[in-house]
C-alpha cells in the first residue's frame, strides 16, 4: 500500500505553481504576485483569472435585515397584528399574537399553534414509517466547502474554456477564456446551492442544486447579457426531494440525475419535459454523493450512511456495498468507467474497486469481494509540516492519468499519478501548496485541457488557482519520474 | 409470408392481453385481501384462515367475481384502442365535441358506471348481509328500502360517470418513461403515488355525490322504493356511509388508474427488432420505424435504435457490416432512409403547419385588400372590366373566400399584383352596370354581416378549424425524432471508432443538413410562439416537446461536431451549412499553444 511519505513536500513558504516534463515548480510567496505560472509556460495563458473576493459578492438583504435599520416604536396590537400579516403571513402572525398579552386573541393563537405542531409532528412521523427514512444529516456535508468560503462550488465546461463559480452570496459566476466577464445567475429562490454542473454538449446549459430543486439556465454564450432573469431557467422541483445536495448529468447530457440527503429516492430527469423516473430500493435513506462515470453505463450513489450502490446505466439494476463504519466521503471513476476509487469518513485510506465492461462489479469473477486499500493517506509530519488525513474529495483527470485528493483537515492537495490498464497502478506525485493561511476548499480537472492535466484549485481566500501538469510529445513517451512506484 | 401489420398486431396483442389479465388478476388479489380483512378473527387464526380459503374458493364468490371481471376485461379491450390507435385529428371544437358522443364513448360511459355499480355490489355482498340487500323487514313484517345501501350502491354510477368524463377530457397517449426499468420495479415505484393520485382525485366525485343526494335522495328513493314495490322510511344516512362511499370513490379511482398503469407498463416495454427482414414472425426494424399506422410500434422501434445506438456494440457491428454478396452497406442504408425519411417528414409537415398558421393573417389581410380594391373600382363607375387572370374577377371576389380557404398557394392570396385593368371596347348598357354595382354591393354588405353574424355567434369559435391542432399532432408524437436524431448522432459517433468500411461517413453530410433543417423548423415554431395570441393555444406539453426536440437536435449536432471536428471541412457541405455548423465547433478555442518555454523557478 501506498502512503504519502514517497512525497516530497514543499519548501516553507513556497506555491506550487505547475509541474512540467515531471518537474515541479514554485515559488516564494513574497514574489508570487509578480511572478506566476505563464512565466514557465503558456498553457493557462488563458485560463480565466478569478479571485472571488468578500467585496464583490452581492449578500441579499432580508426583510429581517432591514428592519434593523429602524427603531421599533410602540403600535396598537392590532396594527402589530396587521402589519406581520402583510409582511410575514399567517404563522408569523399566530407566533406574534400568542406573544402577546391579549386575553382571546393570544390564547387562541397558542391553540392554533399547538394544533399545527401536533399536525406536523404527525405528518413527520407518518411520513418516516412509511419510506423508513430518519432526518439524517450526513456526516460529510455535501457542501464540501471551509467554513467561511467565498466559493461554494465550481465547474468547469467539458468542451468550452469557461468555468462557473457559486459563490456563498447564492449566485453562480461564470467566467470566460481571457478573463471576459460574464452572465451572474441569481434568483431569490435558489438558496444554499450544493452543487453545480455544465450539461455536456452543451453551450450554454447549467444545473443548479440547492434548496429549491434544481435551477437548469440557459445561458446563451453569444448574448451579452450580465444578469439573465429566471425565463432563462427551468425549475425542477419534486414533493419532498428537497434540498438537492448532488446532481450528476449523464455524459450524453441527456439525463440529469438528482439526489437529496433527505430523500431516499433517486431522481433521473428528462430536462426539457421536466418529467423523472425514480431509482429507488427499500431499506435505502438519503444521499449525499452521486457520479456518472464518463462512458455513462455506471452510476455511483453514496447513501448518508454506510452503503452505497452502483447502478447499472442500461437495465438500471444496482449492487449493494457497504462500508465498516461512516459514509463515503469522496468517490471519483477511472474514466474507462472500470475502475472506482473511493474515501471514507472515519478512514484515511483511498479504497480502490474494479469492475469488468459486462456488469458493474463483477466480483464472483474478478475477485474478493470486498474493496481493497490502495493508498495510506494517515496524517504525517514533516519538518513541522502535517499532511494528509481524512479525505475530503478525490477527482481523477479525464485521461485517466492523476488523481488529485483533498484532505478534510490540512493545507496540502495531493496528486498521484496512476495508470489503469492493465491493472491500476498509482505513483505519488506532487503536493500543491497554496499561500500561507490558505485552505484548498474545492478541486476539479479541467475537462479539455491538451497538454495533459490541469487540475484547478479553490483555496479559502477566494482565489481559484489552475495547475497545469504538462508533458511535450518526447516526455509522454518516456516518462521519468523521480518518486514513482508501483503498487503491484 | 407474415405481413408487417400481422406481425405489429400479434406484438400489441401480446402486450394488451397482458395487461388486461393483470388489471383482472388485480381485482382478484384485492376481492382475496378483501375477504382476508373482513373475516378476521384474531383470537382463532386458524379458523380465519379457514375460512377465508373457504370464501375465496367458493362457486358463490366466483359468481360475483365472474361479472366483475367481464366488465373490466371489457373496459381495458375499449380503452387498449386509445392507446393503440392513431390519434384523430380533430379540425374544430365542435367535432372535438361530437366525439364525445360516438358510439365508442357511449360503451366505455356505460361500461364504467357498471364497472362502479359492480364493484360496490361485489364487496358489499361479499361484506355481509347488512350491506347485501336493497330491503329489509321491519317491526311489522314489511318490506322496507335499505336507503343506506341504495346510497352507497347508487354511488358506483356516480363514480364511474365521474372517472368517464376526467377520462375523456384528457389526452389519451401513452409516455414513455425517462428510464427503462423492470416493469416490476416501476410498478413497485409508482404504486404508492398512485394511490395517492387517486385518493386526490376521487375527493371532488365524492363530495359533488354528497351533495347530489343531499338535494335529490328522497326523489331518487320514492321512485326506486315504488318500483321494488317496497315502503320507503326516510332515515338519517350514518357517517359510515359516507365513509364507504369515499372508500369506493378512492378504490374505483384507483383501479381504473392501475389498468392505465399496466396498459403503460406493458406497452412501452422494449423490444428488440431484428435488423435484417426476415419470413418469421417479427417485424424488422427498418419497416417498425416507418410504420405509423400503429404509433407505439413506431415509438418502440426508435426506442430499440436509440437503445442499439447506445449500449450494443454487437448490433452495431451488424449495421456497419457490408452485406454478401455486394459487398453493400444495406443495414445502414435501411436503417439510416427509414429514419431519415421520419425525420424529414415531420420537419416538413411541421413546417407547412406553422408556415399555415403564419400566413393566415395575411391571407385574411389580402382578403380584404381584395374587397377594397373591388369597391375601389366599382366606385368609379367606368365601363371597365376587372380582370383576375383568366376569371371574372366580379364573380369570383364574392366566392373565393370558402372556396380558396384551405389553399396554401399564395399567387391566389397576393391578388394585387395579377390584377389587370382591361379597357375594352364595348359597353355595357347603364342599367345594366347599375344593376351589377347594386348586386356587388350587396353581396359585399351580406358577406361582412355574415362574419358580423359568425363572431357574434361564436360560430368561428365552435366550427372554425383549431389550426394548432396539426402541430399539436406532430409534436405529441415527437419523442420519436428525439430518439431518431439521438440515435443516428450515436451510432455517427460510435462509427468514428467502429465503422471500418466507412459506411457512415458517406451519409454524414445528409444527417447534418437534416438535423439542421430539423432546427429551422423548431425555430419556426418558436417565432409562432413568440406571437402571444397564438402562443396561448399551445398546451404545455406540447411547448415542453418543442423544447425537446430543440435540445435533442442540439445535442447531436453537437456530438457529431465534436468527434467529427477535424474533417467537417471535408464533407459535402454547402457554405451556408458550415457557418450553421460553426456555433458547434467552437469549442475547445484557446486551451493554450503546445508546451511553452520553462524556466526554472526554485
Amino acid at each position: 500500500m501506498k502512503d504519502l511519505t514517497e512525497f516530497q513536500l514543499p519548501r516553507e513558504g513556497e506555491v506550487t505553481l505547475c509541474e512540467v516534463d515531471g518537474q515541479v515548480h514554485s515559488l516564494q510567496y513574497s514574489c508570487y504576485r509578480s511572478y506566476d505560472v505563464d512565466a514557465i509556460t503558456n498553457t493557462v495563458k488563458k485560463h480565466p483569472k478569478v479571485h472571488i473576493t468578500r467585496d464583490i459578492l452581492q449578500h441579499m438583504t432580508t426583510g429581517d435585515d432591514v428592519r434593523t435599520f429602524f427603531v421599533e416604536t410602540e403600535v396598537p396590537f392590532l396594527k402589530k397584528l396587521i402589519q406581520t400579516y402583510f409582511e410575514c403571513g399567517v404563522l408569523e402572525t399566530l407566533h406574534v399574537a400568542s406573544t402577546g398579552n391579549k386575553f382571546v386573541i393570544s390564547d387562541l393563537a397558542r391553540v392554533v399553534l399547538k394544533l399545527l405542531d401536533a399536525t406536523e409532528y404527525v405528518k413527520n412521523k407518518w411520513k418516516m414509517s412509511f419510506v423508513e427514512l430518519e432526518p439524517h444529516t450526513p456526516i460529510v456535508s455535501p457542501l464540501r466547502n471551509v467554513p467561511f468560503s467565498n466559493i461554494k462550488c465550481i465547474s468547469w465546461h467539458p468542451h468550452c474554456l469557461k468555468i462557473a463559480v457559486a459563490c456563498s452570496d447564492d449566485t453562480v459566476r461564470i467566467y470566460y477564456d481571457n478573463g471576459s466577464v460574464g452572465p451572474i445567475l441569481k434568483y431569490k429562490q435558489q438558496r444554499n446551492i450544493s452543487c453545480i454542473e455544465w450539461r455536456p454538449l452543451s453551450f450554454s446549459e447549467i444545473a443548479v442544486g440547492c434548496d429549491a430543486g434544481v435551477y437548469v439556465w440557459n445561458v446563451d454564450p453569444f448574448v451579452a447579457i450580465t444578469r439573465p432573469t429566471i425565463s432563462n431557467a427551468t425549475l425542477l422541483h419534486h414533493e419532498n426531494h428537497v434540498p438537492i445536495v448532488s446532481l450528476a448529468w449523464s455524459p450524453r447530457g441527456d439525463l440529469l440525475a438528482t439526489c437529496s440527503n433527505l430523500d431516499s429516492t433517486v431522481l433521473v430527469w428528462n430536462v426539457e419535459m421536466n418529467e423523472n423516473s425514480s431509482l429507488k430500493r427499500p431499506g435505502s435513506t438519503g444521499n449525499h454523493i452521486m457520479k456518472w462515470c464518463k462512458s455513462g453505463a455506471k452510476l455511483l450513489i453514496t447513501a448518508c450512511g454506510p452503503k452505497f450502490r452502483v447502478w447499472d446505466c442500461l437495465l438500471w439494476e444496482s449492487e449493494l456495498w457497504e462500508i465498516n463504519s461512516g459514509e463515503i466521503a469522496a468517490a471519483c471513476w477511472s474514466p474507462c468507467g472500470s475502475v472506482l476509487l473511493f474515501a471514507t469518513s472515519e478512514e484515511p485510506f483511498i479504497y480502490y474497486l474494479s469492475s469488468t465492461r459486462a456488469s458493474a462489479f463483477n466480483t464472483k469473477s474478478t475477485g474478493p469481494n470486498e474493496a481493497i486499500p490502495i493508498v495510506d493517506c494517515s496524517k504525517i509530519e514533516r519538518n513541522g509540516t502535517i499532511v494528509g488525513g481524512l479525505v475530503k474529495d478525490m477527482e481523477w483527470d479525464p485521461e485517466g492519468r492523476h488523481v488529485a485528493v483533498l484532505f478534510q483537515n490540512t493545507n496540502y492537495v495531493a496528486i498521484f499519478r496512476t495508470k489503469v490498464h492493465p491493472v491500476l497502478q498509482i505513483f505519488a506525485s506532487v503536493f500543491i501548496a497554496g499561500a500561507p493561511e490558505e485552505s484548498p476548499c474545492l478541486i476539479q480537472f479541467q475537462k479539455n485541457f491538451k497538454h495533459g492535466a490541469c487540475l484547478t484549485v479553490a483555496w479559502s481566500s477566494g482565489r481559484l488557482q489552475h495547475f497545469p501538469i504538462v508533458y511535450s510529445v518526447e516526455f509522454e513517451t518516456t516518462p521519468n519520474y523521480s518518486l514513482s512506484t508501483s503498487l503491484f | 409470408m407474415v405481413s408487417a401489420s400481422a406481425n405489429c398486431k400479434g406484438i400489441i396483442l401480446k402486450k394488451l392481453s397482458s395487461a388486461v389479465v393483470c388489471s383482472i388478476l388485480t381485482q382478484i388479489v384485492t376481492l382475496c385481501a378483501f375477504l382476508f380483512v373482513t373475516n378476521i378473527n384474531v383470537l382463532h387464526p386458524l379458523e380465519w384462515f379457514k375460512n377465508v380459503l373457504q370464501a375465496v374458493s367458493s362457486i358463490n364468490t366466483w359468481l360475483y367475481i365472474f361479472p366483475l371481471a367481464s366488465i373490466v376485461f371489457a373496459q381495458s379491450i375499449v380503452n387498449a384502442k386509445d392507446y393503440v390507435a392513431k390519434p384523430m385529428y380533430n379540425v374544430s371544437k365542435f367535432r372535438k365535441f361530437i366525439l364525445h358522443f360516438s358510439v365508442h364513448s357511449i360503451v366505455l360511459l356505460l361500461l364504467h358506471m357498471m364497472a362502479g355499480f359492480l364493484n360496490i355490489w361485489l364487496y358489499l355482498s361479499l361484506s355481509g348481509k347488512r350491506y347485501s340487500l336493497l330491503y329489509y323487514s321491519n317491526e311489522k313484517n314489511h318490506f322496507c328500502l335499505a336507503e343506506e345501501n341504495l346510497f352507497i350502491i347508487l354511488s358506483g354510477f356516480w363514480i364511474g360517470f365521474f372517472f368517464f368524463t376526467s377520462y375523456c377530457t384528457r389526452e389519451k397517449f401513452i409516455q414513455f418513461p425517462v428510464l427503462q426499468q423492470k416493469k416490476l420495479v416501476q410498478f413497485k415505484t409508482l404504486l404508492f403515488p398512485l394511490f395517492k393520485e387517486s385518493r386526490r382525485m376521487a375527493t371532488w366525485p365524492a363530495i359533488s355525490y354528497f351533495l347530489f343526494c343531499f338535494f335529490c335522495r328522497s326523489v331518487i328513493c320514492q321512485t326506486i322504493s315504488n318500483i321494488l314495490n317496497v315502503i320507503y322510511e326516510p332515515i338519517r344516512l350514518s357517517v359510515t356511509s359516507y365513509i364507504y362511499v369515499w372508500l369506493f370513490t378512492v378504490a374505483y379511482y384507483f383501479f381504473m388508474n392501475l389498468m392505465n398503469l399496466f396498459f403503460k407498463l406493458f406497452l412501452t416495454e422494449e423490444i428488440q427488432f431484428p435488423l435484417e427482414e426476415s419470413t418469421g414472425t417479427s417485424i424488422s426494424l427498418t419497416v417498425a420505424i416507418q410504420y405509423s399506422r400503429i404509433p407505439i410500434i413506431q415509438h418502440l422501434a426508435c426506442l430499440d435504435l436509440y437503445l442499439l445506438s447506445v449500449w450494443s456494440i454487437s448490433r452495431r457491428k451488424v449495421l456497419f457490416s457490408l452485406s454478401q454478396p455486394g459487398e453493400h452497406p444495406r443495414y445502414w442504408n435501411q436503417v439510416f432512409a427509414s429514419a431519415v425519411k421520419v425525420i424529414s417528414q415531420f420537419t416538413k409537415s411541421l413546417n407547412d403547419s406553422v408556415n399555415f398558421i403564419l400566413e393566415q393573417p395575411k391571407k385574411e389581410e389580402a382578403r380584404e385588400k381584395k374587397t377594397s380594391v373591388t369597391v375601389r373600382h366599382e366606385s368609379q363607375a367606368e365601363q371597365n372590366i376587372i380582370v383576375s387572370g383568366h376569371k371574372n374577377f366580379f364573380y369570383q371576389a364574392s366566392s373565393n373566400t370558402p372556396k380558396y380557404r384551405n389553399m396554401r398557394n399564395m399567387t391566389l392570396i397576393n391578388t394585387e399584383p395579377t390584377i389587370e385593368t382591361v379597357q375594352t371596347t364595348y359597353q355595357f348598357p347603364t342599367l345594366v352596370l347599375k344593376q351589377m354595382e347594386l348586386c356587388m354591393q350587396m353581396k359585399i354588405k351580406l358577406s361582412g354581416f355574415m362574419t358580423k353574424l359568425k363572431k357574434a355567434f361564436a360560430y368561428d369559435y365552435l366550427f372554425g378549424e383549431i389550426t394548432e391542432a396539426n402541430v399539436h399532432s406532430l409534436l405529441r408524437s415527437g419523442q420519436l425524432i428525439v430518439w431518431l436524431t439521438q440515435a443516428l448522432s450515436n451510432i455517427a459517433v460510435a462509427a468514428y471508432f467502429e465503422d471500418t468500411y466507412g459506411v457512415v461517413q458517406k451519409d454524414l453530410h445528409i444527417l447534418i443538413i437534416t438535423l439542421l433543417e430539423l432546427r429551422e423548423g423548431i425555430e419556426k415554431l418558436n417565432r409562432l410562439l413568440m406571437l402571444n395570441k397564438r402562443g396561448r393555444a399551445f398546451k404545455e406539453h406540447s411547448i415542453r416537446m418543442k423544447h425537446n426536440i430543440n435540445a435533442a437536435a442540439k445535442r447531436s449536432l453537437c456530438n457529431i461536431c465534436l468527434t467529427y471536428k477535424d474533417c467537417i471541412e471535408d464533407l459535402p457541405l454547402n457554405q451556408k451549412v458550415l457557418l450553421q455548423l460553426q456555433h458547434y465547433r467552437q469549442t475547445d478555442e484557446s486551451c493554450g499553444t503546445a508546451p511553452g518555454y520553462y524556466k526554472n523557478s526554485t
